[in-house]
């Protein structure tokens, strides 16, 4: 209904009213107390019809009986001109009964528009929130395809680094094996130099000029295959050098001398083929306990301790042969225990990785799955997305374990661990603001400080507008001067929004309207106020809808703004 | 005691009188309408309406046994019109309930959209972060 339609109603209803209050005093004066209707029911009664249809012509609808009940008071009118006080008197009550009727048929069809209009934007409210889970569903699966991809690419790269790691193991064993040889080599090498030097005293260079020579070809020939890293060949080459030493300076001798000097000299080489032999010996069996073959292989490391022990006894004891036989087999069984140390170094190595990951995985999997139990309801309300991808993480690791796929299933639990590290943070940062916000919140007049669903909000009541107005009032600046102080630690790491609320009284377009210019008004104070010109500022304006749980609808504390301090995603 | 002289009257109106049969139809139906809303919502919404809709019945019925025939119409007919008011009235406040209902439950889908579109936004941003990794 119109405002002229209605004012042109509320004229019409007075001229009415004025001329039946000006035909009940007639009636009063004319009937009297002995009338059987008394001057004061039917003054009262006109009074009645009259707020009555005043009151029907602010509605919207009842037109029907508006109209009629303005026929009724015409008719109370036309009655009072016959001067029957009693056909009056029921047309008065009459039409205010009709415009009651008009009055409560216009309730009823506002009623049922404003129900039909709020079951439509609900309905449509419904249908975009189905939509948008649709959506974030899809996104999700994008999601969990792409976590799933990065997991398996990942766990690829894993396993190509166990190789290399693998590889880097026989590597070690190879290394150790060329050190064995490199020693035999030197050992062999050593003997060829020390005989050389025998012959050298024999004079073998002038006796057996030729023999000499060769030996010391040979033997130059054994230091540059060694220096090349060709130990197998350098010990071959080392053994024949001590050989053709040994022959020369043999020759040298027989040229020169007896029997005697030989059986000596046999005895002299037995001698240095035996120190030799315990040299290589004894530098393996330190090589064995290096690498903590006593823990790894005790039988083979004992093995070439004691045989290492009863050459030396047999050395001690002049029995060089015996101790060159021992000390070769003190060298080969330290050699088997370097190798079956390190393999056993190596494995146990893997098994206690293997172990670590593993719990690793379970505890990132149980730390998930216990979330729920276990955080608080603003961390689990700050990070939800976090919380779903870290149980997508957690399923994923769990799965992958179960499948024996370790790889995967690192990769997928420290992911889960890195997302309920960054849960946590975020939640710990978001209670050292909200503890802050609620305790600078406890000096702000007419303002509260709590946690909801996006963060913490600060509640400021209080009459700041005029009735009707979009402006701040004055004396209303220094709170939200108070309010900016109050927000200013916050302002730099997360978002605010500043909502503006009505009750429910008067139209709910028009409350919308209102609140949301309330609201920009408010946040254009305060923005001046915090002085960051690029802080993350918004304003929003929900009119009665969200009204306060628990309060009465017409309740003035309704009227309100909110300041709601969005947590970011980057913290 | 009231609705015997009722009866009587009645009968003598249904016995010969063409515009008594008038008088007791309205009375009838004024009768019904107060029945209606004693079994209607307006009997627990607005008891004292209805008892005052019954009060006027009374009043037609007391004007038919005393054999004031003019106001019995009139009475009637208000009480019908009073009762129609009461009925509406009852209706239009159910109405509001519903409406107070609607909006409670606007404002929850409209918090569910607002979670939702956080939601998406969420994970919006967690794929993008994705894709820069």
């Amino acid at each position: 209904m119109s405002a002229s339609v209605i004012s042109r109603r509320r004229r019409s209803a007075g001229r009415l009213a004025t001329r039946v209050g000006a035909f009940a005093c007639a009636v009063s004066v004319l009937v009297g107390c002995g009338a059987s209707i008394a001057a004061i029911d039917l003054q009262s009664a006109i009074d009645d019809a009259n707020a009555a249809v005043q009151r029907a012509a602010v509605s919207a609808s009842g037109a029907q009986e508006y109209a009629l009940a303005q026929r009724l008071l015409e008719e109370a009118a036309r009655q009072q001109d016959g001067g029957d006080a009693w056909a009056s008197y029921y047309l008065a009550v009459r039409a205010a009964y009709t415009a009651d009727l008009a009055a409560v048929v216009a309730r009823d069809e506002t009623a049922r528009r404003e129900l039909g209009r709020l079951r439509q934007d609900a309905l449509e409210a419904r249908l975009r929130a189905a939509q948008l889970a649709a959506e974030t569903s899809d996104t999700r699966r994008v999601i969990a395809e792409t976590i799933q991809a990065r997991a398996e690419a990942d766990a690829v790269a894993s396993r190509q680094e166990a190789d290399r790691a693998n590889d880097h193991s026989t590597q070690i064993d190879r290394d150790a094996r060329v050190a064995i040889e490199k020693g035999k080599a030197e050992a062999e090498l050593a003997k060829a130099q020390f005989l050389m030097g025998l012959a050298a005293d024999a004079d073998a260079a002038t006796h057996d000029a030729d023999g000499f020579g060769r030996a010391q070809s040979v033997l130059a020939e054994a230091k540059a295959l060694l220096s090349s890293g060709d130990y197998g060949a350098a010990r071959l080459r080392a053994i024949e050098a001590h050989r053709a030493a040994d022959d020369t300076r043999l020759t040298a001798r027989a040229k020169r001398g007896s029997q005697e000097t030989r059986t000596t000299d046999t005895r002299l080489k037995e001698a240095v083929d035996a120190a030799g032999a315990l040299g290589a010996a004894s530098a393996a069996v330190d090589r064995a306990r290096d690498a903590e073959a006593a823990a790894h292989a005790p039988v083979e490391f004992a093995e070439a301790t004691n045989a290492l022990a009863k050459a030396e006894q047999a050395h001690a004891a002049g029995s060089y042969p015996e101790a060159s036989r021992l000390a070769a087999a003190a060298g080969e069984a330290a050699a088997r225990a370097i190798i079956a140390g390190e393999g056993a170094q190596e494995r146990d190595s893997t098994a206690r990785r293997r172990e670590e990951q593993e719990a690793m995985v379970k505890d990132a999997v149980l730390r998930v799955r216990r979330s729920g139990d276990s955080l608080d309801a603003l961390t689990l309300r700050l990070s939800p997305t976090d919380l779903k991808t870290a149980r997508t993480y957690a399923d994923l690791a769990e799965a992958a374990l179960a499948d024996e796929n370790l790889d995967l299933a690192v990769v997928n639990a420290d992911r889960a661990h890195g997302l309920m590290d960054q849960v946590e943070r975020r939640a710990t940062d978001a209670k050292a603001v909200e503890a802050d916000l609620v305790e600078k919140a406890k000096d702000l007049k007419n303002t509260q400080a709590f946690t909801a669903r996006r963060g913490v909000v600060l509640r400021v009541s209080g009459d700041m507008f005029d009735v009707g107005k979009t402006e701040l009032r004055r004396d209303a600046y220094p709170a939200v001067a108070k309010v900016a102080a109050a927000l200013r630690s916050a302002v730099d790491a997360y978002s605010i929004v500043v909502e503006g609320h009505t009750d429910k009284s008067g139209d709910a377009d028009a409350n919308v309207k209102l609140s949301q210019q309330r609201a920009a008004a408010f946040m254009k104070l305060l923005t001046q106020y915090l002085g960051a010109p690029n802080a993350d500022v918004k304003s929003v304006g929900y009119g009665a809808r969200q009204l306060i749980a628990g309060v009465p609808v017409a309740d003035p504390r309704n009227r309100r703004i909110e300041i709601v301090v969005l947590t970011r995603k980057s913290l | 005691m009231t609705r015997v002289a009722v009866a009587c009257a009645l009968a003598a109106l249904l016995s010969g009188c063409a515009s008594g049969h008038s008088d007791w139809f309205r009375i009838y139906e004024a009768r019904a309408a107060v029945d209606a809303l004693r079994e209607g919502p307006a009997a627990s919404s607005a008891p004292g309406d209805v008892e005052r809709v019954r009060a006027l019945l009374d009043q037609a019925e007391s004007a038919l046994v005393d054999g004031r025939r003019d106001d019995v119409a009139q009475i009637a007919e208000l009480a019908l019109l009073r009762a129609r008011i009461v009925s509406l009235g009852a209706a239009a406040e159910a109405g509001e309930n519903d409406v107070a209902d609607a909006e409670v439950a606007l404002a929850g889908a409209s918090r569910d959209t607002e979670v939702a579109t956080e939601q998406l936004r969420q994970a919006k941003s967690e794929l993008e972060r994705l894709n820069e990794r």
